[in-house]
């Protein structure tokens, strides 16, 4: 068996130990570093991406949340404005309605006011014709006179039975 | 030696240039070709693969990025961020087993890996490393590794043998699982492909078998290398934390 011949270690253990230095010092000097390197770099560039990325969503997340407030604030104003407007409306109407009824009262007032004079008189117009009516019938049935006061009496108390 | 045609004779090794230096062999065989073949690829893939270094990377780039992310991860898993300084040697030493062992696997080659000694050489300097780092960093304090904290004294002369035996056996689990791995699958594949020859037309059945198997033995290669890296990760990272 080939495993066996005594002779043939020596060469083996020799060259052996040749070669694995020989390749330490290539790995250990000039392949592993450049890998490492490589990688090295590339972790960075990712890490340096994520980050900007991260940066550039917090950026544009504060903008979406500039814009929702800016409508917000927007939307409130017009809010007010609105009220404000509808408010300043009413008064007015109702500024305008009170002093329409006034204005109406009044005039109603003084037509009653001229109405009541109207009647009264032409009430009074009635009795001064009636007391002469009833005069001169008087005189005309009875051919004589009859005081004024008693005339004036009766047909005052005449009246006052019929209202 | 083995005989000319022995499923074995593929483990030969044969002196390409016969040198001595200080009454030492140190000639130049098959074995030492294969390993210098095996260092050269291994640095021509990492070198070439990377040359471009790109941001975004091509093929060959993402399997050296890959190689190194993955004995990286594994380094960082079971040693923790002290294991940095050892990255560099566990992947070294994943690279080289992995790449003789997949050599290994082309017809007429030669496997590294297949040699007790090659594999025994690896694990009993990591055993060595491994022990004269537990004591440079704990002092004498690493001798209580071999009574884990909490077990009561008097089964401490017990215990003590029983951790000792398996602290010292691990550059033989070590280097007999490789070597006989290695050994086993390209025996097999040797005995199986001489069985197609012998039986002709029906030669059809072990040569299928033959076909299933490399690609076991694909797995294997892996799978071996891997192992030997994590344990050689286990082995420095009790060396640091003594007891978890």
């Amino acid at each position: 068996m080939p495993q066996m011949v005594i002779p043939d270690y020596a060469p083996q253990v020799v060259w052996l130990v040749i070669t694995f230095v020989a390749l330490y010092f290539a790995m250990a000097k000039f392949a592993l570093p450049k890998i490492a390197h490589v990688l090295e770099e590339r972790r960075k560039r990712i890490d340096a991406n994520l980050e900007r990325a991260g940066a550039l969503k917090a950026e544009a997340e504060a903008a979406g949340r500039a814009y929702e407030e800016t409508l917000a604030k927007a939307r409130d104003a017009a809010h007010e404005a609105l009220r404000q407007a509808t408010q300043e409306l009413s008064q007015e109407a109702t500024k305008r309605t009170a002093a329409f009824d006034q204005s109406l009262g009044e005039r109603t007032k003084a037509a009653e006011t001229r109405i009541q004079e109207a009647r009264e008189k032409a009430y009074g117009e009635i009795r001064e014709i009636a007391i002469e009516v009833a005069e001169a019938a008087t005189a005309k049935l009875i051919g004589g006179t009859v005081p004024k006061e008693r005339i004036v009496q009766a047909i005052d108390s005449t009246r006052e039975k019929k209202t | 030696m083995a005989a000319e045609h022995s499923p074995l004779e593929q483990f030969a090794i044969t002196r390409l240039v016969e040198l001595e230096v200080g009454g030492i062999d140190v000639s130049f065989t098959n074995s030492s070709a294969m390993m210098l073949t095996v260092i050269c690829l291994i640095t021509l893939f990492l070198s070439l693969s990377m040359r471009r270094h790109a941001m975004v990377p091509g093929r060959w780039q993402l399997m050296a990025e890959l190689s190194y992310e993955f004995i990286a991860k594994t380094v960082r898993d079971t040693i923790g961020t002290e294991g940095k300084r050892f990255f560099p040697f566990v992947f070294t030493l994943f690279m080289f087993i992995l790449f003789s062992n997949g050599l290994g696997l082309i017809p007429h080659s030669f496997t590294v890996t297949s040699h007790i000694i090659v594999t025994f050489a690896l694990a009993a300097f990591i055993f060595l490393g491994v022990t004269l780092l537990g004591f440079v960093r704990h002092g004498f304090k690493f001798l209580t590794f071999f009574l884990p904290p909490g077990v009561p004294i008097f089964l401490a002369p017990l215990l003590v043998p029983i951790e000792l035996i398996s602290y010292l056996s691990r550059p033989v689990s070590l280097s007999v699982r490789l070597a006989a791995n290695m050994l086993a699958g390209h025996t097999m594949l040797a005995v199986f492909a001489g069985f197609v020859v012998a039986l002709g037309v029906f030669g059809v059945a072990p040569f299928i078998f033959i076909v299933l198997l490399y690609g076991l033995e694909t797995l294997v290669a892996f799978l071996q290398a891997y192992v030997f890296a994590v344990l050689t990760c286990i082995y420095i990272s009790d060396a640091i934390h003594l007891h978890h």
